[in-house]
């Protein structure tokens, strides 16, 4: 009998506060063994792994732990000299999203002047079409993640008049559903990730007001479970980078109050590995650098007094955007 | 990674693990050198198509070798008449379906799919439609295949009747199928349009039936929340519509507020007894704003020289609709404001079917006084069938619910102030006489809605309420307001109650700032 | 038959039905060698299937054989009689008569026109159905025999309320799309069974009602009288007497099997239950066991209490141990006459067998041809009987014609009777059957179960008597009787550990598995749960997770 409930028990042996050092030490020491299968494996999002590193680690102020240098060798090395975007590793091909991870590691590094910026401008701007969209590479995948992605790079380079943003801005919300939600693209379903990329999109662009909050806040909030972790659909599981994805649309809203903090923290903190430090999806499973990320800078959002605050919109530490005088839109109920 | 169980192996089985995978990665790095290399030299061959199909059929992830896959088929299909064009194109459609069924829900493979079949001569979109049923058979939540399924209908012109019968036989078989429920909201609206209002998702016939059917899932397992969202919708009304909502023009200061956030700066405004100004002039109430519920402009005012049978005030919108109020004459200028639709007003035969779900719902209730469906469907129904009526009884519902669905206590609170305001403001704007005071006392109010509406008032009293700190820059829209009661609230931060003009007597008595921040209030309240 | 069998044998076992089926298959796949014969020249005995004109040869037979023959063979089949209800018709419309283009509305059957068909058969004399999460399932892909069988999900549980057929809504799907409920009653039912599900965790829910009978406690809970006749006869297929726990009990095991495969919690082997038994004989034969038809044991050896060697054919064959099955009895070993057993009895079966050329109940139970239905009848004193109707989509009849079977507890030796009260509530409906043809007979109980504890076999340390059907709607029954015999015989080997996959083995010539729309092969959902596990493993995809994939990889994690 399909009795189901798609949620998690968590178990009193879980830990309950953050393993602050083993966090550092995990993610320090993610990448070291090059032939590791895992990191192998996943070299096709490398840009994105480092900018998760690099991130979780600033947001817990040990970024030193980190190889600085190589990681900005890395990034020049992945820049197309021709299309300006940047490429997930060497050899493979410029892409949206690993041009914004690019863009992030050197806002945080405060070293933007070390690839060709124009080079992204450019790149960024070939990939809109007549309609707003983006693509997210010129073969012509066309999401509302590569929407966000595109704003919040100009943004990051100061170059947001590269593009045309009322396009832009009628394309994302022609993907606004009666749920109030987003998906990738019009008429597909709202999904906790998408909603993230849309409402950053419309907090960047300034254009929050063209949300039915009230609808959209709802959605979001039902998507905590008993055990006080999130989902990113009605009827699905848990998983730590939804903590993310959900809290910060929620907050972008003004609306962080419509869940329980509390539970959700204790969600979050049960799902770090107490070997190894790192996050994982969901309490039990392989921890990984992307829901290590997701994981610090959910209890950031929550307000933990060991990490600096997260911008929700751009998932980075608040002073790097200070720094940068970028200012996010953010709705106050 | 996701849902990859932590299992503990033995240190045998690790190391055989750990050997396997070391030959994977080697394996791994060969093909990938290999293929690097073949493409800088431009061998965009068969051998190309091999590598890199050996390498995405196990990790469909690897986005590169998708684009020189496409790269390969573009370059060898130059030579090629249309027969060996297409087949060649429509082997590596077999290829993907062969990454699918590994990973049904591989971006690359997905994408990959749109992109052959936009380029090959002859494509089969009836067949990718076959291909969607079956992979919705085995996961009816696969959003790729969802939005595959869109893309492929639409190349196939299959009706959208078609594809909503689909949608209800999934339905049928499985109702906790949000996708589902998903694409019925977007099918209806193309199919049964409203009879007269656009704003209005579906016509008042179809919307009796869908609430049936919505219920009767609703019913069978008030857990599933797919169907909620669906009922919702339906019943659903959030907003407002666009609309003037208050103006007020005195000698000094004159104020223009509006249902929803706009940028009076790029609107016209028309007066008939010589109220204009440079759009430039306008301000919003919260500094920096770009888009704001209201504006002032502060000036010095002509006023009362003309004597007008009406005094209309008109503003053109961002949607190009022009929008006027008629405005009343007061001992200091001008005022007008308007109420705004609170829900929607259904036609008769569908308040019946309403009534009908409000009454099985009262009737669950007396088996099932704790479940949280129930109360807010009910709570819904009441304010959908008779919002005066029940106030009472729906906010009471509302309570319960703060308590039984803790997890959103604060959604619960906020909705509840919201039906709270919105009876206590209807009221006030039927009274229409600025002198009587928008009485918010005791209502448990843990946020303030509508407050554009209260920018003309004189007197607003939230005493005794749960307001806090984020709430207090709604204050910036109290513009006329020369007497505010926030005394019994949760206030706790000195200097967060914003700069008010006119204001004259501020109570902030019994609210939780420290001793210290109280001789800051104190000075503040000086400056009064 | 080549007549050079080997002499020695760890095991041989006698008659091919069930039980006996299963323990060949255990001991072979221990590495044991395994003998198995059968006197028959069908697979089955008690358990067999039979085309129509094997049907009537068999029941004829045992209508002409004396009624207990202790001498040869103990007959597990008594008074059996078959009659026709339709004779070659008078006059047959013209076929002119029907407009063009319009399909014969109904085919007029008659003796000779069912006859012809008769390949198309394939009658139970003991049909069960399996629950889809029951012992036997269980077993079948625990011990990967599930790749012999294909299987039918059963369409309708039905009931009959007012004399009237309908679909009892047993699943979640079920509950909202029928029309008979109201939303409220919708409510209550799925509450009902929920709470049942959690009885073990909330027992104080139930705590007023612990020494109640299960209709008290539905009663209680402000159920219509609608709900609680779907709930107490058909889901938990309890009666008025059955007490809270066993009714709770019941219900459970029938939700237990929801949702897994199919819309009701049964399934039905295509092409009969006859099947069943010989999916093990084929396990059997691919560990080496050896197979001989028509070939009985006419003599035996006894030596410290122990059958030492048996005659078969002009073989003398050695043999460790011996399963006897039901059906079958060993030279010279009488029956006890009278004699009861101890505990639950297998056989005590009366049986009914209808061909009928229309189904019982309106359209929509029998939608495009009907399916495989199952209707559970009670009775004032208690046991009830069990109703399937299976159509030509369950591979056991032609199409447009339908078979149906009845079991009930024998009460008498005329099965007959036994059955008339429940197919007088048949012929009484709404839209009752029309008959055709009609079988009875009685399953009678096996040695042990008849004579209890005292038989002659039972002194024999080597030899097994193996039970026949009981009468029960699923095996486990059975399946307990052959484990227990295995565990006896083998008490440190493990009961039928999983069997490697065809490409870890090579089969001789197996069939490729057909995976038509509306046929379960066990195997194959299988299959299709691997790869989707093998998805999910593979999946690095941030944005998503799917909780069905997983919910189906613990489904093989718990097999």
């Amino acid at each position: 009998m399909a009795f189901i409930v798609n949620d998690v028990d968590i178990s009193a042996a879980e830990p309950k506060e953050l393993l602050f050092d083993k966090h550092v030490e995990y993610i320090a020491n993610h990448g070291n063994d090059q032939n590791d299968f895992e990191y192998c494996m996943t070299e096709f999002l490398r840009m994105s792994g480092i900018y998760w590193g690099v991130t979780a680690l600033d947001l817990m102020q040990q970024l030193e732990k980190l190889d600085r240098k190589s990681i900005v060798e890395f990034i020049k090395k992945c820049q197309c000299p021709t299309s300006g975007g940047v490429a997930a590793c060497e050899g493979h091909d410029p892409h949206m999203l690993y041009t914004l991870s690019a863009v992030q590691i050197l806002c945080i590094y405060d070293c933007l002047d070390q690839i060709d910026v124009a080079g992204v401008a450019r790149y960024v701007a070939s990939l809109q079409q007549p309609d707003g969209s983006f693509f997210g590479d010129k073969w012509g995948e066309v999401d509302t993640r590569f929407s966000f992605c595109a704003v919040a790079i100009l943004t990051l380079i100061n170059k947001l008049d590269v593009i045309n943003v009322p396009k832009a801005v009628e394309f994302v919300m022609s993907c606004c559903n009666a749920d109030g939600g987003f998906g990738s693209k019009p008429n597909a379903e709202s999904h906790a990730g998408l909603i993230y990329c849309c409402v950053g999109f419309l907090s960047i662009t300034n254009q929050l007001h063209r949300l039915d909050c009230e609808k959209l806040a709802w959605w979001l909030c039902e998507r905590q479970l008993p055990s006080g972790g999130l989902n990113g659909r009605p009827e699905k599981l848990p998983d730590v980078c939804y903590s993310w994805w959900v809290l910060a649309s929620l907050t972008i809203m003004g609306r962080l109050h419509w869940i329980s903090s509390d539970k959700l923290k204790v969600f979050i903190l049960s799902c770090q590995d107490t070997d190894t430090g790192g996050f994982s999806d969901r309490t039990g499973n392989l921890p990984d650098i992307f829901h290590t990320l997701f994981g610090l800078g959910a209890l950031s959002l929550l307000g933990h007094d060991k990490l600096l605050k997260v911008n929700p919109t751009f998932c980075m530490p608040q002073y790097v955007l200070d720094k940068l005088k970028i200012n996010t839109q953010i709705i106050s109920v | 990674m996701h849902g990859r169980l932590k299992v503990r192996t033995s240190a045998e089985e690790a190391a055989r693990k750990k050997k396997e995978q070391e030959i994977k990665v080697k394996t791994y790095r060969a093909g990938m050198g290999r293929i690097f290399e073949k493409r800088k030299n431009g061998q965009l061959d068969d051998e190309m198509m091999q590598i890199t199909g050996q390498i995405l059929s196990r990790n469909p992830d690897v986005y590169t070798l998708w684009n020189i896959r496409k790269e390969c088929i573009l370059k060898m299909a130059e030579s090629l008449g249309n027969e060996a064009k297409q087949s060649l194109y429509d082997k590596d459609l077999g290829f993907t379906e062969q990454c699918l069924m590994v990973n049904p829900k591989s971006y690359g493979a997905w994408h990959h799919r749109c992109w052959i079949l936009e380029n090959c001569p002859t494509p089969d979109w009836e067949r990718e439609v076959a291909l969607c049923n079956k992979y919705l058979k085995l996961d009816e939540r696969n959003f790729h295949c969802w939005d595959y399924r869109r893309f492929v209908v639409k190349k196939a012109k299959v009706p959208a009747e078609d594809e909503l019968k689909y949608c209800t036989e999934k339905i049928h078989k499985n109702f906790s199928n949000y996708s589902s429920w998903h694409y019925r909201s977007k099918l209806l609206p193309l199919l049964f349009p409203h009879e007269t209002s656009p704003a209005r998702p579906i016509s008042e016939s179809k919307l009796k039936e869908e609430l049936e059917m919505v219920l009767t899932a609703a019913f069978t397992d008030p857990n599933d929340s797919s169907a909620w969202f669906y009922q919702r919708w339906l019943l659903g009304y959030s907003q407002p519509a666009l609309d003037i909502a208050a103006i007020r023009i005195s000698k000094n200061l004159a104020i223009a507020s509006f249902s929803k956030p706009i940028d009076l700066r790029t609107c016209e405004i028309e007066t008939n007894f010589g109220f204009n100004f440079n759009p430039d002039r306008w301000q919003p109430v919260q500094k920096g704003n770009k888009y704001d519920v209201a504006w002032i402009v502060e000036d010095s005012f002509e006023l009362g020289a003309s004597d007008l049978q009406q005094y209309i005030f008109k503003c053109r919108m961002s949607d190009g609709k022009d929008y006027a109020i008629n405005l009343k004459k007061c001992s200091d200028g001008f005022y007008g404001m308007k109420c705004p639709k609170f829900e929607y007003e259904f036609g008769a035969a569908v308040i019946e079917e309403l009534k009908n779900q409000l009454e099985s719902c009262n009737q669950l209730l007396e088996y099932e006084p704790d479940s949280k469906w129930t109360l807010l469907t009910a709570s819904l129904l009441m304010r959908a069938i008779d919002r005066r009526g029940y106030h009472t009884k729906s906010l009471e519902y509302l309570q319960k619910l703060e308590k039984i669905d803790y997890l959103r206590q604060g959604y619960y609170a906020d909705l509840a102030s919201k039906w709270a305001i919105e009876k206590v403001l209807e009221e006030w704007i039927e009274q229409g006489d600025l002198t009587v005071a928008i009485d918010l006392s005791n209502l448990n109010l843990a946020t303030i809605f509508y407050e554009q509406y209260m920018s003309i008032a004189k007197i607003v009293i939230l005493r005794n309420n749960c307001l806090s700190d984020r709430t207090a820059t709604k204050f910036n829209a109290f513009q006329f307001c020369e007497n505010l009661d926030a005394s019994y609230n949760q206030f706790s931060t000195p200097g967060v109650i914003p700069h008010i003009p006119n204001l004259k007597v501020l109570s902030l008595e019994g609210n939780k700032f420290s001793n210290n921040a109280t001789t800051r209030l104190e000075d503040q309240m000086k400056n009064l | 038959m080549d007549e050079d069998l080997p002499t020695e044998f760890d095991l041989v076992v006698v008659g091919t039905g069930f039980v006996e089926s299963i323990v060949a298959a255990a001991a072979s796949r221990i590495g044991k060698t395994v003998l198995h014969i059968d006197p028959n020249d069908f697979y089955g005995g008690t358990w067999a299937s039979f085309n129509l004109d094997a049907l009537q040869s068999f029941i004829s037979s045992i209508a002409e054989s004396p009624a207990t023959d202790e001498s040869k063979q103990f007959n597990s089949i008594k008074n059996a009689s078959q009659i026709w209800h339709v004779t070659t018709p008078t006059a047959t419309p013209a076929d002119d008569a029907i407009p063009e283009g319009q399909e014969a509305t109904e085919k007029i059957w008659t003796k000779e026109n069912v006859l012809k068909e008769f390949r198309r058969f394939n009658v139970d004399l003991s049909p069960k159905l399996l629950f889809s999460c029951g012992k036997l399932v269980k077993l079948l892909i625990s011990s990967n025999i599930c790749r012999y069988a294909e299987f039918r999900a059963v369409d309708h549980v039905c009931t009959i309320i007012n004399g009237q057929t309908r679909s009892v809504p047993c699943s979640r799907t079920d509950v909202f799309n029928t029309k008979d409920l109201s939303i409220v009653e919708k409510r209550l039912l799925m509450k009902l069974l929920t709470s049942c599900m959690g009885y073990d965790e909330h027992p104080e829910e139930f705590k007023d009602y612990e020494d109640k009978t299960f209709l008290e406690y539905l009663k209680s809970v402000k159920l219509t009288d609608n709900i609680i006749h779907c709930v107490l006869y058909s889901i938990s297929m309890s009666n008025e007497q059955t007490s809270l726990k066993d009714g709770i009990d019941n219900t459970k095991k029938f939700l237990n099997s929801l949702g897994r495969y199919g819309n009701t919690p049964f399934l039905f082997p295509m092409y009969g239950c006859g099947e069943i038994p010989q999916c093990f004989c084929r396990l059997c034969a691919v560990f080496g066991g050896i197979y001989c038809l028509k070939r009985s044991v006419s003599n035996v050896s006894i030596a410290d209490a122990k059958v030492d060697s048996i005659k078969c054919g002009n073989q003398d064959i050695k043999a460790s141990n011996i399963v006897v099955g039901h059906g079958n009895i060993l030279p010279d070993f009488s029956i006890p006459a009278g004699g009861t057993g101890v505990g639950k009895k297998c056989g005590g079966i009366s049986r009914a067998i209808y061909i009928t050329s229309s189904p019982l109940g309106a359209e929509e139970l029998n939608s495009s041809g009907g399916g495989v239905n199952f209707l559970k009848l009670t009775d004032e004193s208690g046991t009830g009987a069990f109703v399937l109707q299976l159509s030509h989509y369950s591979g056991t009849c032609p199409k447009g014609l339908y078979l149906i079977h009845i079991s009930c507890s024998a009460k008498s030796n005329n099965p007959e009777a036994d059955i008339k009260p429940y197919l007088d509530k048949l012929l009484t409906t709404d839209h009752p059957p029309a008959i055709l043809y009609s079988i009875y007979f009685t399953i009678d109980a096996c040695l042990r179960c008849t004579s209890g504890a005292s038989i002659t076999n039972d002194s024999l340390s080597n030899v097994f008597v193996c039970c026949g059907p009981s009468f029960e709607l699923d095996y486990d029954e059975s399946i307990d009787n052959a484990e227990g015999i295995f565990k006896k015989i083998y008490p440190e080997d493990e009961f039928l550990p999983r069997a490697p996959d065809p490409e870890e083995i090579v089969i001789g010539d197996e069939d490729p598995v057909s995976v038509a729309d509306d046929v379960i092969t066990l195997d194959s959902v299988k299959e299709q749960i691997m790869e989707l596990e093998a998805g999910l493993l593979h999946q690095e995809d941030c944005m998503e997770e799917n909780s069905r994939n997983e919910e189906m990889a613990m489904e093989v994690g718990e097999e």
